[in-house]
């Protein structure tokens, strides 16, 4: 919605400058968008073209003497359609247009003092230009004073507030609402709109008949105008449609948006001649065409609402009539509709057909039907006053006349209660009686009755709203809730918080990507015991790209290191904490994945060492970490039946607790030369597997008195045999065995075929000291079990 | 006697200041202190001598030894301090030269600023709450006094999967989630997460930003109560000299509902082109809950009520570390996740 200031100040007494009124109008209102003066352009004067000359040295040049009332002035003009005995807008020198600043100046050897302007010179769209005067100068009207200032006779000498209107505030989408609330916030006063209107003593009952066969319109009021001349708009009609960004066509068309924008309740002119004496509104039947003013073929069906002439369509109610009952320049006889739909029926219509005009836009808000009658009276005065028309005797209306204020009951406790204020009851009803609300006291109670223009208001709290906003927001204490809870991250957010810390301490940046991918990236990286699980795809995507949603975040994370590689960022670390999404049976699930990937070199030494390049046992490395920062115990197993995105031999599954917890793995070499990454190592830990671990509280153990004893062991294994199941028994065989290291692993000529080396240092701990008997006899135990179940051998 | 034995100090202390090694320095040691020394030769010769004498004598040539000692042990100090200055200076390396790479990392600075706000509020008492992405239609609008065709649905165009099921479009529902749960309990709360809606993307819109929600219900909760939180809350986010401000607004979920402006960071309220010269910045909305929403989760507006808030993180996160284009927080450049490394 956009306000004009001088419509307003017309509609309510206002003493607040432009600008204030436009910053006081968000704090107290609504939103205000943007203000701005309609023309900037100045030193605009009505000038009269006296006398012109052909300019000696140009062929489209004139040379204009131009007179200001008590002197003349020269000015050189280079428009087709000046001409002697205009009354033109000329810019003097001095004035700011928005093309420049105009100063005196001497054009190919004449002198030239001002310019003679178009419309759009002053800075108006070209849309709002007469076509007449599209291509060349504006001319004025005979009345217009010579010397005068040229934008007050034009009335554009105006402001124009835009509004951003929230979906509540309908009642704000007509300048005679807005005036109703600058009354409230100013505590002024509004002015009547003063008019008479002289009806001739053809009837309009015998003229036009009306049968409301849908309950979708609820009130239909009709009138007849006959004999007008359809011609241009007055001035101030014209501005004021331009200040309001509409587009001035001709003067019916021009008063019916008018009353739309005064009263909020749009109107529609049909050619009486075209459309006959009916009028019947009804649903329209499913495949039924019509032709509207666009010149487009609507097809219909039974949610929409139709104006017929008993047969045929003649209108979309409430959207856009048809062009067989259009009014044209030959139009002599009007039938004039001010109707209010069901708003849910015309939303239904307006977004079916693509259709949103300044009607369906107040229709599917609602319209106040209390002030129908008022709008098409205004209307017949206007059309009376400005189009020469008769204005038939009464009319005809079917459906619902008026609408009751609704009763809502407040007090003053209610109102301290909530808002934490004390505001006085006097004040409060001046207040709801400034909004124009009816107010009456019975004992504490307020008793408040509301009009119905004011439909988004049903209950208390919006009327608790109203005296908010109308007192002052900025008369709000500050305190604080005195409920007493105690705030605390949960056990697994914290534990969600440290895997983020340590990862980033541990050189990781880490990342955020989108949920929605595309439909072959959402298929990605799941598991062979996940396959049930079905990709939750989108029914109306924006793109390809983002159409269903992920069950891993390494797609996401492989495009980052793609997006990095492609700039010579040759060395990454990320990870992102995010969800994985899928249905099973039309039932819906999230877990929480933590995921990550290394590419190129981890750890550079620069000018000491080779630069580490990123292997499996790097990454592993830095997961044990976060493990032991989470305080969880894992295993890592092979990985062989992969997804088709990871080496099938370079992959472990993450075990806890005989749980899979997540997997790591280098990239199948195939996948990442399609994914156009270089060798990566990505990993995915299912976080919500993880943190729901219950975590034993640690039990303090004394430190032991006796140093540690170390005892290195080389053992021959099998190449095949995992060394961690050998690690993993050793460290179960015996509890002094405090700690067991893997330092050495050799494959090669000094072993026979098939087997390989590992050499292990295992730590022994006690209380008492160790002797090498003790010793000696531990390790031969151990040495058995090992040879009896991994065939391992002591290397000689 | 006596000159003999000055003799015996000065020959030995000119031998030890000429020592260049330690090695010298020990034979000059056994010399001078061993059975065979100049002083124990010295000393068989003296049984000629009076008590009285051979007293004296044998305390001169004490002090002489000790003397002599003294000096060797000086002369040891000296020569270690030499060896080991000549190794230090062998082992001098270039400090300026870089250390090890071993990368710093950084925390993306949408889940920092989120951390930032959980802990404030984590300071007032709140509890973080967490809710689905993909979302019931009931939950994310109806419950919200959203119903089907309501208008308010317009400003949120979203992203549905089937009829009933859609992905959220602001983080409201975990309102209704929470208060179900508390089941006619308090509930004071704070909920960030992810919401989608259907924009494009470009400098100012994504697809899927982030909200933080914050809701509080009891008995006895008033507005002046709300405004008091978030004064606190732009204070500890943008500076303590800041203020906020109310403004009228509209959502389905809050009456009295606002528009929540904090004085400018930049100019202190003066007017600059970061708050578009009007001393105010525009950074979330609020208000009341509405009694529907408090009715549909069997509180009785009659005796419960409270107050909601929703914050955009991107927003605000743009707005502290002065970011320009909201699709850095989704492109993950690391030169721009760099800038935020370090935990401060």
């Amino acid at each position: 919605m956009i306000v004009s200031y001088n419509w307003l100040k017309e509609l309510v007494k206002l003493n607040v400058p432009a600008e204030k009124l436009a910053e006081e109008m968000s704090l107290y209102s609504v939103e205000v968008e943007s203000f701005k003066k309609l023309i900037s352009a100045t030193n605009l004067v009505v000038g009269y073209i006296k006398d012109i000359k052909e300019h000696e040295n140009s062929d489209h040049l004139h040379v204009c003497q131009v007179n200001f009332g008590g002197y003349d002035l020269q000015i050189v003009c280079g428009a087709p359609n000046v001409a002697k005995g205009q009354k033109v807008i000329v810019a003097m020198p001095g004035a700011t247009l928005p093309g420049g600043t105009i100063k005196k100046s001497v054009i190919r050897g004449v002198e030239s003092n001002g310019m003679i302007c178009s419309l759009q010179e002053l800075g108006l769209e070209a849309k709002y230009v007469p076509l007449k005067f599209a291509n060349g100068i504006y001319v004025l009207g005979d009345d217009a004073k010579v010397g005068s200032n040229a934008l007050e006779y034009l009335c554009l000498d105006d402001y124009v507030i835009e509004l951003g209107l929230t979906p509540n505030r309908m009642d704000l989408l007509s300048m005679k609402g807005v005036a109703n609330d600058i009354k409230a916030m100013y505590n002024s006063e509004l002015i009547d709109l003063d008019y008479t209107l002289h009806e001739v003593a053809k009837k309009t009952s015998d003229e036009i008949d009306v049968e409301l066969a849908t309950r979708n319109c609820y009130s239909y009021y009709a009138r007849v105008v006959e004999d007008v001349t359809i011609k241009e708009s007055p001035m101030f009609i014209k501005a004021r449609l331009i200040a309001s960004g509409i587009r001035p066509i001709n003067n019916v068309v021009d008063i019916t948006n008018y009353i739309l924008m005064l009263f909020g309740q749009p109107l529609h002119s049909f050619d009486k001649d075209k459309l006959g004496h009916k009028i019947v509104v009804r649903r329209a039947e499913d495949g039924e065409q019509t032709i509207t003013l666009d010149d487009i073929t609507r097809t219909l069906n039974h949610s929409d609402i139709v104006i017929t002439d008993g047969k045929k369509p003649v209108c979309i109610a409430g959207v856009m009539g048809s062009s067989n009952t259009e009014v044209s320049e030959s139009t002599k006889n009007i039938v004039l509709e001010s109707a209010v739909f069901r708003p849910l029926s015309i939303r239904k219509t307006s977004s079916r057909l693509g259709l949103r005009s300044e009607a369906s836009i107040r229709y599917e808000r609602g319209v106040d039907l209390n002030q129908s009658l008022d709008a098409i009276n205004y209307a017949c005065y206007l059309l009376e006053k400005y189009a020469d028309g008769k204005v038939l005797k009464g009319y005809v209306h079917k459906g619902i006349e008026h609408v009751e204020d609704k009763e809502i009951i407040i007090s003053e406790d209610y109102v301290a209660s909530r808002l934490g204020i004390i505001i006085p009851e006097s004040k409060i009803v001046s207040i709801l009686q400034s909004l124009g609300f009816g107010v009456s006291l019975d004992k504490h109670n307020i008793i408040v009755k509301v009009p119905n223009r004011r439909l988004d208001i049903s209950i208390k709290e919006d009327l608790l709203e109203e005296i908010a906003r109308i007192n002052g927001y900025d008369k709000l204490e500050e305190t604080f809730p005195v409920t007493n809870t105690i705030g605390a991250l949960t056990a697994i957010q914290h534990a969600r918080r440290q895997a983020r810390h340590t990862l980033s301490t541990l050189g990781f940046n880490e990342v955020v990507t989108y949920s929605l991918v595309s439909l072959n990236k959402a298929k990605m990286f799941t598991l062979k015991e996940d396959e049930e699980n079905e990709v939750i795809v989108l029914n109306h995507p924006m793109s390809e790209d983002h159409m269903a949603l992920r069950q891993s975040l390494l797609p996401s994370l492989i495009e980052v290191v793609r997006y990095h590689l492609a700039r010579k960022m040759t060395d990454n670390m990320f990870y992102e904490i995010g969800k994985k999404y899928y249905q099973v049976k039309e039932e819906t699930y999230e877990e929480n994945l933590l995921s990550g990937i290394v590419t190129g070199a981890t750890f550079k030494t620069l000018w000491q060492e080779p630069t580490k390049q990123v292997d499996f046992f790097i990454v592993k490395g830095l997961l044990d970490k976060l493990f032991r920062t989470l305080k969880i115990t894992v295993k890592y197993l092979p990985f062989l039946d992969v997804p088709s995105e990871l080496h099938p031999r370079r992959s472990a599954k993450i075990i806890c607790n005989d749980k899979v917890i997540g997997f790591v793995g280098a990239l199948h070499p195939k996948f990442a030369k399609t994914a156009e990454v270089s060798d990566s190592y990505v990993f995915e830990i299912f976080l919500d597997k993880v943190l729901q671990e219950e975590i034993p509280t640690t039990i303090y153990k004394a430190i032991p008195k006796v140093p540690a004893v170390e005892r290195d062991l080389a053992l021959v294994i099998d190449v095949k045999q995992n060394v961690g199941d050998i690690v993993e028994a050793i460290k179960k065989s015996d509890k002094m065995i405090t700690n067991v290291d893997v330092f050495d692993l050799y494959m090669g000529d000094k072993l026979p075929e098939n087997k390989k080396s590992v050499a292990i240092r295992i730590t022994l701990s006690s209380d008492e000291t160790l002797t090498e008997d003790i010793i000696s006899s531990k390790i031969k135990r151990l040495l058995k079990t090992l040879e009896y179940r991994f065939n391992a051998t002591l290397r000689s | 006697m006596t000159e003999k034995l000055n003799q015996i100090l000065n020959e030995a202390k000119a031998e030890i200041a000429k020592a260049k090694s330690m090695l010298k320095l020990n034979e000059i040691r056994a010399f001078y202190t061993g059975k065979k020394s100049p002083l124990a030769e010295m000393m068989k010769n003296i049984a000629s001598l009076t008590i009285e004498e051979k007293k004296t004598l044998g305390s001169a040539s004490n002090k002489v030894k000790q003397e002599i000692e003294l000096a060797i042990s000086q002369k040891r100090n000296e020569l270690e301090n030499e060896e080991i200055n000549a190794k230090l200076n062998a082992e001098a390396i270039d400090v300026t030269l870089p250390g090890y790479d071993l990368k710093n990392g950084s925390i993306h600075p949408i889940n920092k600023v989120i951390e930032e706000l959980e802990d404030i509020f984590i300071g007032m008492g709140y509890k973080i709450a967490e809710g689905p992405e993909v979302e019931i239609d009931v939950f994310n609008f109806e419950m919200l006094n959203v119903p089907k065709g309501h208008p308010a649905r317009d400003m949120q165009d979203s992203f549905y999967i089937n009829d009933n099921v859609l992905m959220r479009t602001q983080t409201s529902p975990v309102q209704v989630r929470t208060l179900l749960e508390a089941n006619g309990k308090p509930v004071k709360i704070v909920c960030p997460g992810k919401v989608y809606r259907r924009d494009d993307d470009d400098a100012t819109h994504s697809h899927q930003f982030m909200q933080l929600e914050g809701l509080v219900v009891d008995k006895n909760i008033t507005m002046s109560d709300l405004k008091g939180t978030l004064s606190m809350l732009m204070k500890k986010m943008f500076g303590s000299e800041r203020k906020i401000r109310f403004k009228p607004s509209y959502f389905p979920f809050t009456e009295p509902s606002v528009e929540v402006d904090v004085s400018c960071f930049k100019c202190g309220g003066k007017g600059c082109p970061m708050c578009k010269h009007t001393g105010w910045i525009e950074v979330l909305g609020a208000g009341m809950v509405h009694p529907n929403v408090l009715k549909g989760v069997g509180y009785d507006p009659n005796v419960w009520r409270g107050f909601a808030f929703g914050v955009g993180i991107e927003r605000v996160t743009m707005l502290k570390y002065g970011i320009d284009d909201i699709r850095n927080f989704y492109t993950n450049d690391s030169r721009f996740l760099k800038q935020f490394e370090g935990e401060r």
